[in-house]
C-alpha cells in the first residue's frame, strides 16, 4: 500500500488545516446568540413563554446615588413589565437605579444560587411559596422582620394564607407582591351546550365533575380527543394533587406533630378520583387534546370541558381564543371532607426577599415595600406584572372586584383557607408528590402506596436534614 | 522536535531526560513551562479543584449553604437504598445500551451511503450534518412536535399505515425508545469521521475481492469493517461516555421531572435534582463518582475485549 504524503509534510499540512477548521468551528460558535430555554407546557402557573430573544438583562441609569440588583425568573414579556416597574419606581426615587438581571428558576435557580454562595448575592430576589423554610435553614435569606415593625406593618395588611407563608418561626423572611388565587373554576359553554348540559350552571361537586364528563369526553381510536377535565393537569401532578387534595377535605401537614400526612384520607380518596377518571378514559397517555408547540394553556386549544385557571392563562386564552365562551365559578368540593364550594381554594404565588449579604439591603427593603404595600407601588404591579397584590388595604383590589375576568380571583382570595406549608425539605416533599402522584396516575403504582411512600421519603429526608445539617 | 518519519512521542521524551541539566536545557524547559502557564493554570482551577471538591464533598453533607459535615459513607449506602437511584441506571443503561448501537449503525449506513460517487454528493454531506449542529434545545422542541401523540407526523405516518400510534413522550412505555429514536439525530460527527475512514479503504483489496468473486457483503464485513475498526471502536468508546451523561434533551422535554413517571428519569437528571433542587450537593456528589466508576469500567471492558480486534493497518 502507497502512503499518500511523505509523513513531514502529512504533520505540517495537516496541522495547518486543523487550526483552520478549529479557528472556524469557534468563531462560529461564538455567533450563536445565547437563547433562552423556552418554557417546558406543564410549568408552574406563572410561567409566561419566552420567544427566542438573547438574554434579557436591563443596567441601572448612571449618574444615581444607589444601585440595586434585583433578579428576574421570567425572561420574555414579564421581564419587560419589571422594567418598566423599575423605570417608575426611578422616576419616584433619584436616588435609587435598578439593574434588572434575569436568572431563570422555577423549580431550581442555579443563578441565584451560585451568585448567593460565591458572595455576590443581588439585592431583591424571588422565592416560590415552599421554599422559604428551607432556603432561611439554608441561611440564604435575611430576616426582614425588624425592617418589617420599623414600617408600622402587621400580619392582618396581608391576605391570612399569605400572611402565614410570609412567616417562619416568628419571623418575616419574604413579601408577597403576587398572591395566586388558586383557582377559580371555569368551562367552555360551546362544549356544555353541546353535550346537552346547561352553560349557566357549572358543577358544584366533584360527583358533578364525573357526571358532565361523562357526557362531554368523546374517544375516536383509542385516542380522548375531547375530555371533560383533566384533574391531573392542574399544573403538574403536584399542584394537582394539592388542590384536589384540599378539595376533598384532606391535609398535607401536622403542624403539631410535625409531620407530613400526604397518606391523609382525603387525600388518597382524591387521588384515587384522579386515577379512577384516568382510567375511565382509557388512561393518561391516551389523552390527545392538545395541538403541539401550543403557547396558551391547553383549554384554549378548545377540547377540555372544565378547568381551573391562573389569572395570566386566562387572559391569554381570552385574547388567543375569543371565540370560546367561558363561564366562571368555584372549585368543585367533594362531601363528606368538604361542604361549600371554593373550599379547596390556595394560595401560592412569588414573593421578594433579600438575599443574604446583600450590598444595599435598606434600598433593597424601600423598593420591596413600594412594590409589596404601598398604593402607587402597588398600582404599578397591577398595570405592569398584573398579579394581585398580598397587602388587603391595596387601592387596586377596587378595580380587581369591578374587573369581570379578575372577580372570581378576587372571590377566591377572601375565601381561601390553604397554603403549602412550610417545612425544612419543601423543595423535596415537592418533587415527591409531584413524581408519586404520577406514579399512581400511570398505575405503577395504588394511591394509598404511592401517598404513603411520599410521607415516608419526605420524613426520611427530613430527619437527614436535621441530622446532618441542623 | 521531529525529524523525518519519527512522530513526537515518548521516545523523543524519554531521549530528552537522558541529556544532562545544561543551561539551555533548563531554559528551554522554562520557555515551555511559561506558555503552557495558562491552559495549566485553566486545568488546575476549573477540573482538577472541581473533581478533587466533589470527591471531599461525596463524604460529606454539602449543601452549598449552610453547616455539613462529615459522613463518610452515608450518601454511598443512602444511594444504594434510594429506589431512584437504581430506577435512573436501569433507564441510562437502557438508553446506552439501545441508542449506542442504532447511532453507530445509522452513522455508517449514511456514510457508505455518502462515499458513494453520486453528483451533488457534498450537498448531501451537508444536508445529513445539519441535524447534529441544530442546538439541542432547539432539536428537542421540534422533536416534541413530532412525537405529539395527535398531532405529530409519526402517528400520522403510522396512521396511514393503519397502526395506531402509541403516546410516544406521554406514554412511560414509549417515552424512553421515543429518546432513543431522537438521539439518532446526532450522529453527523459520527458519519463525518467513518466517512474520512472509508475514504481510507484501499481500492486494491476491493478490487482483489471483486475478481474472487465476492459479493458486496462479503467485501463489506471483510475488508471495509477492518479498515474502519478503529473508527467503529472511537465511536463505541464516546458514544458510552456520552450515553451515560445523557441529560440536555431529557431535561427540555419532560421540565426536569424525568417523567412520565419516572420513566425518563436518567442518571444525570437524577444528579441534577439532587443538586439543585433538594440541595443535597454531597448526595449528588457521590452520585458523580458512582458513575465515573461506571463508565472507567465498562471502558476498560471494551478496551479488554475488543482492542486486539482492531486493525490499525490503515492508519
Amino acid at each position: 500500500m502507497t502512503a499518500k504524503w511523505s509523513q513531514q509534510s502529512l504533520s505540517r499540512r495537516s496541522f495547518l488545516k486543523a487550526m483552520g477548521l478549529g479557528a472556524t468551528a469557534m468563531a462560529l460558535g461564538a455567533c450563536v446568540p445565547a437563547t433562552p430555554v423556552p418554557a417546558a407546557p406543564a410549568a408552574a402557573p406563572e410561567a409566561a413563554e419566552v420567544e427566542a430573544t438573547p438574554t434579557p438583562g436591563r443596567e441601572a441609569p448612571t449618574g444615581r446615588k444607589t444601585t440595586i440588583e434585583l433578579f428576574e425568573i421570567w425572561g420574555g414579556g414579564l421581564f419587560d413589565q419589571w422594567v418598566k416597574l423599575a423605570e417608575i419606581y426611578e422616576r419616584d426615587h433619584p436616588d435609587v437605579g435598578v439593574k434588572v438581571t434575569f436568572a431563570p428558576g422555577h423549580g431550581d435557580n442555579p443563578k441565584l444560587l451560585t451568585a448567593v454562595a460565591g458572595g455576590v448575592p443581588p439585592d431583591v430576589a424571588m422565592i416560590v411559596d415552599f421554599s422559604t423554610a428551607q432556603w432561611v435553614e439554608l441561611g440564604v435569606m435575611l430576616d426582614l422582620t425588624p425592617y418589617f415593625d420599623a414600617a408600622g406593618l402587621k400580619g392582618d395588611d396581608f391576605w391570612p394564607a399569605a400572611w402565614y407563608l410570609m412567616n417562619y418561626k416568628g419571623k418575616v423572611w419574604q413579601m408577597p407582591f403576587d398572591v395566586d388565587p388558586n383557582f377559580p373554576f371555569f368551562w367552555n359553554k360551546g362544549i356544555f351546550r353541546d353535550a346537552g348540559l346547561d352553560p349557566e350552571k357549572g358543577p358544584a361537586t366533584i360527583d358533578e365533575v364525573n357526571e358532565f364528563s361523562r357526557k362531554i369526553n368523546k374517544i375516536e381510536d383509542g385516542k380522548v380527543t375531547r375530555i371533560g377535565m383533566v384533574p391531573w393537569w392542574t399544573y403538574g401532578f403536584g399542584n394537582s394533587i394539592y388542590t384536589w387534595g384540599w378539595a376533598f377535605g384532606g391535609s398535607f401537614y401536622d403542624a403539631a406533630k410535625e409531620e407530613v400526612t400526604p397518606d391523609d384520607e382525603y387525600v388518597i380518596k382524591a387521588l384515587e378520583w384522579m386515577v379512577n377518571y384516568a382510567k375511565e378514559v382509557g388512561g393518561p397517555d391516551q389523552v390527545a387534546v392538545t395541538p403541539p408547540g401550543l403557547q396558551v394553556h391547553f383549554f384554549g386549544a378548545g377540547n377540555v370541558g372544565m378547568t381551573p385557571m391562573v389569572s395570566a392563562n386566562l387572559r391569554d386564552v381570552m385574547k388567543y381564543n375569543p371565540d370560546i365562551e367561558i363561564g366562571q365559578g368555584l372549585l368543585p368540593y367533594q362531601p363528606p371532607g368538604e361542604q361549600d364550594p371554593g373550599a379547596g381554594a390556595w394560595i401560592s404565588g412569588w414573593r421578594l426577599f433579600i438575599p443574604a449579604g446583600a450590598k444595599n439591603p435598606d434600598a433593597a427593603w424601600d423598593f420591596i415595600r413600594w412594590v409589596v404595600c404601598t398604593p402607587e407601588g402597588t398600582e404599578t404591579e397591577w398595570n405592569t406584572l398584573g398579579f394581585p397584590p398580598g397587602w388587603k388595604d391595596a387601592p387596586v383590589f377596587e378595580k380587581i372586584k369591578a374587573d369581570p375576568i379578575m372577580k372570581p380571583y378576587y372571590d377566591v382570595l377572601l375565601t381561601a383557607k390553604h397554603a403549602k406549608d412550610p417545612i425544612p425539605v419543601g423543595a423535596f416533599y415537592q418533587a415527591q408528590l409531584e413524581e408519586l402522584t404520577g406514579e399512581a396516575i400511570y398505575e405503577r403504582m395504588t394511591p394509598a402506596e404511592a401517598m404513603q411512600e411520599a410521607k415516608k421519603r419526605t420524613m426520611n429526608e427530613w430527619q437527614r436534614f436535621k441530622e446532618q445539617q441542623g | 522536535m521531529t525529524t523525518a518519519g519519527q512522530p513526537v512521542t515518548g521516545a523523543v521524551l524519554r531521549l530528552r531526560w537522558r541529556r544532562p541539566w545544561t543551561r539551555q536545557s533548563i531554559n528551554n524547559f522554562l520557555w515551555g513551562l511559561l506558555f503552557t502557564f495558562p491552559t495549566i493554570i485553566g486545568l488546575v482551577w476549573l477540573v482538577i479543584y472541581p473533581v478533587t471538591a466533589s470527591l471531599y464533598y461525596s463524604f460529606t453533607s454539602y449543601s452549598i449553604f449552610g453547616r455539613y459535615k462529615w459522613i463518610g459513607l452515608s450518601n454511598y449506602k443512602a444511594l444504594l437504598n434510594d429506589q431512584n437511584f437504581w430506577i435512573s441506571l436501569y433507564n441510562t443503561i437502557y438508553f446506552v445500551i439501545f441508542s449506542v448501537p442504532l447511532g453507530i449503525v445509522v452513522a455508517l449506513i449514511l456514510a457508505l451511503l455518502l462515499n458513494m460517487k453520486v453528483r451533488g454528493m457534498a450537498i448531501y454531506r451537508t444536508i445529513f450534518y445539519l441535524p447534529s449542529i441544530v442546538p439541542a434545545v432547539a432539536s428537542a422542541v421540534v422533536w416534541s412536535y413530532v412525537f405529539n401523540p395527535q398531532y405529530g407526523i409519526l402517528n400520522n405516518l403510522l396512521r396511514l399505515i393503519g397502526i395506531n400510534g402509541p403516546g410516544w413522550l406521554a406514554s412511560p412505555v414509549w417515552a424512553k425508545p421515543a429518546l432513543i429514536i431522537m438521539s439518532t439525530w446526532g450522529v453527523g460527527s459520527l458519519m463525518i469521521i467513518l466517512l474520512a475512514g472509508l475514504q481510507d479503504v484501499p481500492q486494491e483489496l476491493y478490487d482483489a475481492a471483486l475478481v474472487d468473486g465476492a459479493t458486496w457483503w462479503p467485501r463489506f464485513w471483510h475488508v471495509t469493517i477492518p479498515f474502519i475498526s478503529p473508527h467503529l471502536f472511537f465511536a463505541l468508546v464516546t458514544g458510552l461516555i456520552g450515553g451515560f451523561q445523557y441529560f440536555t434533551q431529557v431535561h427540555v422535554l419532560t421540565g426536569g421531572s424525568g417523567g412520565p413517571a419516572r420513566s425518563t428519569l436518567v442518571y444525570a437528571l437524577y444528579l441534577y435534582q439532587n443538586a439543585f433542587q433538594f440541595f443535597k450537593m454531597g448526595y449528588a456528589s457521590a452520585m458523580a463518582w458512582i458513575l465515573f466508576v461506571i463508565v472507567v469500567l465498562c471502558t476498560l471492558l471494551v478496551f479488554r475485549n475488543l482492542s486486539g480486534r482492531i486493525y490499525y493497518g490503515g492508519m
